[in-house]
């Protein structure tokens, strides 16, 4: 018995250690566990057009808000050129949390990583605009037709974020891809 | 000395495997649940609007294996999804072994999963996950079966509506 509850307690010690290590040491998440400063090489360019990034399911993102930094993958779409970042609220508010207090953030695409801050799209307009792409993308779901809003009938929203360029110089250098 | 082999040993295989004794714990996979499920099959499931996560657990090989789900009701039935459905485990172990068990909210459900394609039943289904998860209703909704053909990024997404389990499985 007595072992068994040294043996508890190491395996409880050794998850510990290796999220310690996950989100402290390792470069970028690991999997779906939130993980340190992303480690790609700092990009010179920014692309005008980011479409080229629609081919991954999940986007890397940094976070510097608070003391440490803090990177998850996360759903995102390019839609007209412009990144978008999907975060639904069942999945928690880490990074949401995070943007209110510093919208900087790193994204990672093929290994370069890219400064953008982010912005966030509450228009219901431009909302509007986004949803089919969305639902396609994310949930393979074509809609059409009309569309309305059925008020309190989700309980989870659904956060977009726009990224921008944060000199506002996006694909000044030409890094078309 | 021993001990710590044992534990490492442990959590090597927890997480090589994924087979801790406890579910899922948030977006990390687990082992099987703990209990026994419910005795009667829920004739409806409109209740599990009320969660917009649940636990499926599935029966690999050796170990079964959980993960966290979204899930909708439609005509009173239960429909679970995958995205990027063919790299996971869970819808790799369906493919093996169609019984499942849910965690929905405290109660624990067992069931056979049961794929299903287009159609009025898959339209169905993508109204209500309309409804539950972004909060919208549309005039129409097609799900996209299949693979994307090459160039195309939608999400490959599987759906299956969870049957009563076959009399004792």
């Amino acid at each position: 018995m007595r072992r068994a509850a040294w043996a508890l307690l190491l395996l409880a010690l050794c998850a510990g250690a290796f999220f310690t290590w996950a989100r402290l040491l390792h470069a970028g998440p690991l999997g779906p566990i939130p993980g340190g400063r992303l480690a790609g090489e700092p990009a010179s360019k920014t692309p005008v057009d980011w479409s080229f990034a629609n081919r991954d399911p999940y986007l890397l993102v940094e976070s510097r808000a608070f003391a440490l930094p803090w990177s998850g993958r996360v759903w995102f779409l390019a839609h007209e050129g412009r990144l978008h970042l999907l975060l639904p609220g069942f999945f928690g508010d880490d990074l949401v949390r995070r943007l209110d207090v510093d919208p900087r953030v790193r994204v990672e695409v093929d290994g370069r990583v890219y400064e953008q801050v982010a912005v966030a799209v509450s228009d219901d307009t431009q909302t509007g605009a986004l949803l089919a792409p969305v639902l396609r993308r994310q949930f393979a779901i074509e809609i059409g037709g009309a569309v309305g809003r059925i008020p309190g009938a989700t309980q989870a929203p659904l956060w977009v974020y726009r990224l921008e360029d944060p000199a506002g110089e996006s694909g000044k250098d030409g890094d078309v891809h | 000395m021993r001990a710590v082999r044992a534990a490492a040993l442990g959590l090597l295989a927890w997480f090589s495997l994924a087979c801790g004794p406890w579910g899922p714990q948030g977006v990390l996979a687990g082992g099987p649940f703990l209990g026994a499920a419910s005795a009667s099959f829920p004739a409806d499931w409109s209740f599990s609007d009320a969660h917009p996560l649940i636990g499926i657990e599935t029966r690999g090989a050796l170990l079964r294996h959980s993960v966290t789900i979204l899930c909708v009701a439609a005509d009173g039935k239960l429909y679970v999804m995958a995205r990027h459905a063919p790299r996971k485990r869970w819808v790799q172990n369906l493919g093996r072994d169609s019984r499942v068990r849910l965690r929905v909210g405290d109660a624990l459900h067992a069931g056979r999963a049961v794929r299903i394609g287009a159609g009025p039943e898959g339209e169905a289904v993508a109204r209500a996950f309309l409804r539950k998860y972004v909060g919208i209703d549309v005039e129409e909704a097609r799900p996209l079966i299949g693979p994307p053909a090459a160039g195309d990024d939608h999400a490959e997404l599987w759906t299956w509506r969870i049957d009563a389990p076959e009399p004792g499985a």
